[in-house]
């Protein structure tokens, strides 16, 4: 990890631990410019990974992920009009919202589901004619909402007639599946740091809990436990950077395939692990294990869960047949492209 | 553990994945070997000899002892591509991956001299003593033992699984050579055994799968000379700690089964579509585990010593190595075999029946999962 990595994390986690007023937190975060960390030149999607992991530790209900997504986005295709602070959505594959022309303005058509709550309208990727553009829809009204298992509220949200503004909308500068993965990365790097916090939280408490006269973490079957927490921890952390720095270098589907699939898996095997050596505490909302084991068990189902990106991934090795292990660790350009065809034509609801 | 992520730049490892696998499609074109299992375990002198000759075992020895010096990633990088090839490496395997190491920390130069040339030829196999009939993940509780006699010292007791010990030059043996104090850990110490002298004999046990891979071995009076004790005597134990890592970091803890992989996406027996996201779950992990213990030698060329994290690719890479034939057996709907004449049903009978031993040796699962365990509690 590079210093500069190394202090956007131990800046964000200062503003976090430091954030009683959540309107105050935001403006902190803005004013330091971490909605801003995809434009960089360099280490964007490192440091990007190390923020919302960070601010996944700590649970915050500001989001972060998707401005990133939407300032990057609206920055790259040169969209004007778009707040310093919007959210971000996806029409999902085969795509339930879409752009058309009408007496020569444009207008959305369809509908987003899942759209994260927010004031501020959105920038989704919607197509016009089959071509992927990046939109900025001011206001929307609503079809109703729902809660995740993690709390956060989505909406559901009517595409039907709305006006485009002028320098709302432009063709998506990069390629169409791009969004996905990216968004999917930051997700995987959102899990990451909710892991890590049931791990400090399991560790601890199996330390702590005495039974029998002694610590729990002194039998050997809690040991085993808190053994396999370590080592979904760890594999996700490796698959993560990995994912991160490959994007760096402009590649990255691979690794974020990986890095997704193999963060929303142990998922579930964390969470599920945390919770047997907590006990009953943690299944209470006295104790915040549950804040963390719920996003755990939300997140791991956005923009893509395992079995989508196992499902692309195993496509890809089966075209790639005798050379599916040149693919994998060689990284080549050819090996994201066959990914990339792949993922074009998968479904994936929102 | 992972705390800093260690990566290397897969594009600048590719040139010399270009050198191995050309040198092993030339052996594959002319029939030299077969793709299997385990082929850690499968022994072909000659095969490692051309190995060797194409500069492909000892790799991180110096140039003085016939070695390649090159880095500890490169060396990974080959034992990756030789391990997923499925090519017959037991031969040079141990000795280029732990004793070689150890002979040049911990061996008089005498021995250096004499030895590892031979193992950078890849004409020179060792065994490992650790296990015992009584010593198995308990290993501090080792019974063989050594009193010092006529300068140097003579071995009394048994080895037991020691691999390949009837087809071996030499072994590295964990004996006892004074009391357990001040604690059981203190007075074990390390010897290199020439299995070709007199005072020893090896007993070849066949395993579930039929092959003769393992073996008993017993000693009755073995003379080591004093150059050829492996660092000072009653240092032993961290010795041989420093060689488990060693032992439990490498792409042999996660390859082991992938011919079986490559066999299924050659395409003699379709994958059923519904079947694409259980393949591509086997390929996704691969592709994890091979990042971690890349990881790990990257960190280990970058001078540090990460022993934690070559135990969590251990644990993780041996349930992979694990599930994988049980995997494709499911998802393509095929039964394995023994000498069906189908290649992938064999490769998944015998892929099968090693299975349960990838997470016994190097150090079971549970004592694996000890040692994570007290890793992060103490945190």
């Amino acid at each position: 990890m590079t210093d500069s990595i190394a202090l956007a994390e131990a800046s964000i986690d200062r503003l976090l631990q430091r954030g009683t007023d959540r309107d105050q937190t935001g403006a902190d975060l803005l004013s330091a410019g971490m909605f801003d960390v995809l434009l960089a030149e360099e280490q964007a999607f490192e440091t990007a990974a190390a923020l919302v992991k960070v601010a996944a530790r700590h649970a915050t209900d500001l989001p972060l992920s998707g401005p990133m997504m939407a300032r990057w986005l609206a920055d790259r295709a040169g969209l004007t009009g778009v707040p310093e602070v919007a959210g971000f959505a996806l029409p999902g594959n085969p795509p339930t919202g879409w752009l058309e022309r009408s007496d020569g303005r444009l207008v959305t058509a369809g509908y987003l589901q899942g759209v994260p709550d927010g004031p501020n309208g959105l920038v989704a990727v919607l197509p016009l004619d089959g071509a992927p553009w990046v939109v900025f829809i001011a206001k929307a009204s609503g079809l109703g909402e729902a809660h995740d298992l993690a709390g956060q509220r989505h909406r559901s949200i009517v595409l039907d007639g709305l006006t485009i503004a002028d320098g709302g909308a432009a063709p998506l500068p990069i390629t169409a599946s791009t969004p996905l993965v990216v968004a999917a990365f930051l997700t995987a790097a959102q899990l990451l740091g909710a892991m890590e916090t049931c791990l400090t939280l399991s560790t601890r408490y199996a330390g702590e809990r005495r039974q029998f006269g002694r610590p729990i973490a002194q039998f050997q079957a809690v040991q085993h436990l808190c053994a396999r927490i370590a080592v979904g921890v760890a594999t996700v952390r490796v698959a993560v950077t990995h994912a991160a720095r490959a994007l760096d270098r402009g590649g990255g589907v691979l690794e974020v395939a990986i890095a997704k699939s193999k963060a929303s898996e142990i998922a579930e095997e964390i969470a599920a692990v945390a919770h047997q050596i907590h006990g009953a505490i943690g299944f209470t909302n006295e104790y915040p294990l549950g804040v963390f084991t719920r996003r755990l068990l939300s997140w791991r189902d956005e923009y893509g869960d395992e079995t989508f990106w196992n499902g692309i991934v195993g496509t890809a090795a089966i075209r790639w047949s005798t050379q599916t292990w040149s693919h994998l660790v060689d990284a080549g350009p050819g090996t994201d492209d066959d990914l990339r065809a792949v993922l074009d034509n998968a479904d994936l609801v929102p | 553990m992972f705390e800093h992520v260690h990566t290397s730049d897969p594009r600048e490892l590719r040139s010399l994945r270009g050198e191995i696998r050309a040198f092993l499609a030339e052996e594959l074109a002319r029939g030299a070997f077969k793709p299997a299992p385990n082929s850690w375990m499968i022994h072909d002198r000659e095969f490692s000899k051309r190995c060797a000759a194409a500069g492909f075992v000892g790799m991180i020895l110096p140039t003085a002892f016939g070695g390649r010096g090159r880095t500890i990633v490169e060396r990974h990088v080959v034992f990756e591509e030789l391990l997923a090839a499925g090519a017959p490496v037991a031969a040079h395997w141990i000795a280029d991956r732990q004793s070689a190491p150890q002979i040049l920390r911990h061996g008089s130069e005498e021995l250096k001299q004499r030895v590892l040339p031979r193992i950078a030829a890849g004409d020179c196999t060792f065994a490992i003593g650790m296990s015992e009939p009584d010593v198995g993940s308990d290993l501090a509780s080792v019974k063989t033992r050594a009193e010092a006699s006529d300068g140097g010292w003579r071995l009394y007791g048994t080895k037991l699984w020691t691999s390949n010990a009837q087809r071996a030059d030499y072994m590295v043996a964990l004996c006892r050579t004074g009391a357990p104090e001040p604690n059981r850990h203190s007075n074990l110490t390390q010897f290199l055994v020439d299995l070709r002298r007199p005072g020893v004999s090896v007993r070849p046990i066949q395993n579930i799968n039929g092959d003769e891979d393992f073996c008993e071995v017993h000693f009755d009076g073995y003379h080591v000379p004093d150059s050829e004790v492996l660092g000072k005597p009653g240092d032993g134990w961290a010795l041989v700690m420093r060689e488990l890592v060693a032992e439990r970091s490498g792409p042999d803890r996660f390859l082991s089964t992938y011919p079986v992989l490559a066999r299924a996406l050659a395409g003699s027996h379709p994958v059923p579509l519904r079947a694409a996201a259980e393949i591509g779950r086997l390929v996704v992990n691969l592709g994890a585990l091979q990042a971690m213990s890349l990881s790990v030698a990257t960190a280990a060329q970058s001078g540090h010593s990460p022993e934690i994290e070559a135990i969590i690719v251990k644990d993780a890479g041996t349930t992979f190595e694990q599930e994988l034939p049980a995997v494709v057996r499911k998802a393509l709907g095929i039964r394995p075999g023994r000498s069906t004449g189908d290649d992938l049903r064999d490769l998944l009978g015998t892929a099968l029946l090693y299975a349960p031993s990838f997470s016994l040796r190097g150090g079971t699962r549970e004592i694996i999962r000890g040692i994570i365990a007290r890793a992060v509690i103490s945190q």
